[in-house]
């Protein structure tokens, strides 16, 4: 009986990670395809990752988009780990239930509908205030840190509320003032939240595809917005190869951040 | 029999502390949140060099008091003076007391050593003396071999002293302790006990202790103070908390304790005879400050440890005897509990030394007995 059943457990697993991991690494087999149809094999060869590097458009747009994540990340990281305190230990101050509501929102929000109104919005302060004269790398960094800061809200305040608030107020016994608690102890206390809050934001700013097409101009093509731009026009070998070297990216990152969470939490 | 207990707590006052000016003070003290009285019109007044405890159940206000004491709470009316200055406004960080939390709350991310430092760094000591002063802090506490090892590497009984040692580095003038001894098992908790009190000697810090735990407060205290709904009912030396004490509720929460229900008959004089149904008999109290009216309803409280179980009646002066089964007989190894059952049907506790060999034990369940009890051990309580 427990035999059968762990045979079952087995192979129902294969089974799954098969079907999330299949995709994945055809695509990192076929990015190594010496054919220029993304179909048909062709023989092992690096030529696209040179041909990658070789593409000026690609190139400029994966800076940009890691130049947003970064700025994004940090911001999103700031505003949300403010965001998390006040909730958790500002007590019940005056609509503190709306305030979690609303900075929670964008969370939920169709991705259609935060970035059409973030475009209102920023085409109506442009005409009022002249600010942002034009939309581009600004305007995504502002748009992603919206939504974004909610991810890093939610972690912060899920770590901060774990942590016994009287470690705080055992140093405000000790004679030290708020504001210096905060660097002292509360900060030190939640950096993995925050270490992982940025990770994540760093992520969802790269991925966004949606967001930033509503709120850029002209001069602005994120990585996501040129792939999918070349898309439409069949699929080039190279973009596998781009694909491949994010997936390492990706995986690098998840493997630091869950080194660190398991480092710290010891 | 109450004259006794004036006699005693005057006496004690006087020898230890009146001569000195009360190092806390609360004046009218009351804490509310929102509809919930929390403390109310709370006045009591330490004295420098106690081992003060605050004793409740939970909900009692006793945690409040403690946290008004740190500053982490303000009053809603009344003034908190400590040590000749009113501290009522102040906040935690400026007043000169410092608090040992019932979750010792060390900072996880710091050695044993910055943790006991970290106070003293605040207050911006050159290093050297800092230095000087967490070694002398962990020779106290005995934990100078641990001095670089971060909190979760400790077991529960050296984090607690940590947490002591940290609390005491910066010489507060007042010690408060929430639940010191909590988290720890039985065995580690009684060794403790008189280590807090070493401790507590030996600096002359007042300490305060906040507890739910009856033994512990009678056993670390000089004086204690018993609450109930924010209010404190009683206070005194833990001799005349127990032995004295002021109402029913006080009597079943500290230790055990028979209860039989009275009527008081007449009074003469400083007498009072009332009758209980219960015990089937009529009694004699002296006692002129007594607040009862004839035919009023009392209670007779007895010990369990002062009453005596035998197969005869006695009939010496003084002594009551009383009628009795035995329902039950628990074996405690140093004592042994009797329960027996009145002729009224009411249940009496009974607890004997066990000097003898328990084979010699010549009392057994279903047994005619007497429960006998000097006069004077019986207390009269009014409801």
């Amino acid at each position: 009986m427990a035999k059968r059943s762990s045979t079952f457990v087995l192979s129902a697993m294969c089974f799954g990670y098969a079907f999330l991991y299949i995709p994945i690494f055809l695509l990192i087999a076929y990015s190594f395809n010496d054919s220029k149809l993304a179909t048909v094999w062709g023989g092992f060869s690096t030529r696209w990752y040179v041909e990658l590097f070789q593409n000026e458009q690609i190139m400029a747009a994966a800076w940009l988009s890691l130049k947003i994540a970064f700025l994004t990340a940090t911001f999103a990281v700031i505003l949300g780990t403010m965001a998390g305190i006040a909730i958790i230990r500002y007590g019940r101050f005056k609509g503190r239930m709306l305030f979690t509501g609303m900075i929670t929102a964008p969370m939920v929000m169709p991705e259609v509908i935060t970035g059409l109104s973030l475009l209102l919005l920023f085409v109506s302060m442009e005409s009022l205030l002249g600010w942002p004269a034009e939309r581009g790398t600004t305007t995504i960094i502002i748009a992603h840190v919206t939504f974004a800061m909610a991810y890093v809200t939610v972690v912060v305040q899920s770590r901060l509320a774990s942590i016994d608030q009287s470690i705080e107020e055992a140093a405000m016994d000790l004679g030290c003032r708020p504001l210096r608690i905060l660097y002292d102890i509360t900060l030190p206390m939640i950096l993995p939240a925050i270490i992982s809050g940025w990770l994540l934001a760093f992520t969802l700013s790269l991925d966004d595809l949606v967001i930033a097409t509503f709120v850029t101009g002209p001069g602005a093509s994120t990585l996501p917005m040129v792939i999918f731009s070349k898309i439409k026009l069949g699929i080039s070998p190279d973009i596998n190869a781009l694909a491949t070297i994010v997936i390492f990216l990706v995986f690098t990152g998840v493997l630091a951040s869950s080194w660190i969470n398991r480092k710290t939490s010891n | 029999m109450n004259k006794k207990v004036e006699n005693l707590s005057a006496s004690k006052n006087i020898e230890n502390f009146d001569k000195e000016k009360p190092i806390i003070e609360f004046r009218n003290v009351n804490k509310k949140f929102g509809d919930f009285t929390a403390v109310n019109n709370v006045d009591l007044k330490i004295y420098k060099g106690e081992l003060f405890s605050l004793l409740g159940g939970s909900g009692c206000g006793k945690t409040t008091l403690l946290r008004m004491l740190s500053g982490f709470e303000n009053p809603s009316s009344g003034r908190i003076i400590l040590d000749g200055v009113d501290v009522t406004d102040l906040p935690p960080y400026e007043r000169p007391v410092n608090m040992m939390f019932q979750s010792y709350a060390l900072f996880p991310h710091m050695t044993v050593a910055k943790n006991i430092a970290y106070g003293l760094e605040r207050d911006g000591l050159p290093k050297q003396e800092i230095q000087s002063r967490v070694q002398e802090m962990l020779g106290l506490v005995q934990l100078e071999q641990f001095s670089d090892r971060k909190p979760h590497q400790l077991s529960g009984g050296q984090r607690q002293r940590v947490a002591l040692a940290r609390a005491l580095a910066k010489h507060p003038k007042v010690l408060l302790l929430d639940e010191p001894l909590g988290a720890l098992d039985k065995k580690l908790r009684e060794e403790t006990q008189f280590e807090l009190m070493n401790i507590q000697q030996s600096l002359g810090t007042t300490f305060v202790v906040v507890t739910h735990d009856q033994e512990e407060a009678m056993t670390l205290s000089s004086r204690m103070a018993v609450m109930n709904s924010g209010q404190i009912i009683q206070k005194g030396t833990p001799r005349e908390v127990y032995e004295f004490p002021k109402n029913r509720h006080i009597a079943e929460f500290v230790g055990s304790i028979n209860i039989f229900d009275a009527t008081v008959d007449k009074r003469q004089g400083d007498k009072i005879f009332v009758t209980s149904p219960e015990l089937n008999s009529q009694l004699e109290f002296v006692n002129a400050q007594f607040p009862a009216k004839n035919g009023n309803e009392v209670s007779i409280a007895i010990r369990p440890e002062k009453l005596k179980i035998k197969r005869e009646a006695s009939n010496e002066a003084g002594i009551i005897s009383v009628p009795a089964t035995v329902k039950g007989i628990g074996y405690l190894g140093n004592q042994s509990t009797f329960q027996a059952e009145l002729d009224s049907g009411k249940s009496v506790k009974v607890m004997v030394q066990n000097m003898r060999h328990s084979s010699d034990r010549s009392i057994n369940i279903g047994d005619a007995v007497y429960i006998s009890w000097h006069q004077q051990t019986a207390l009269l309580l009014a409801e």
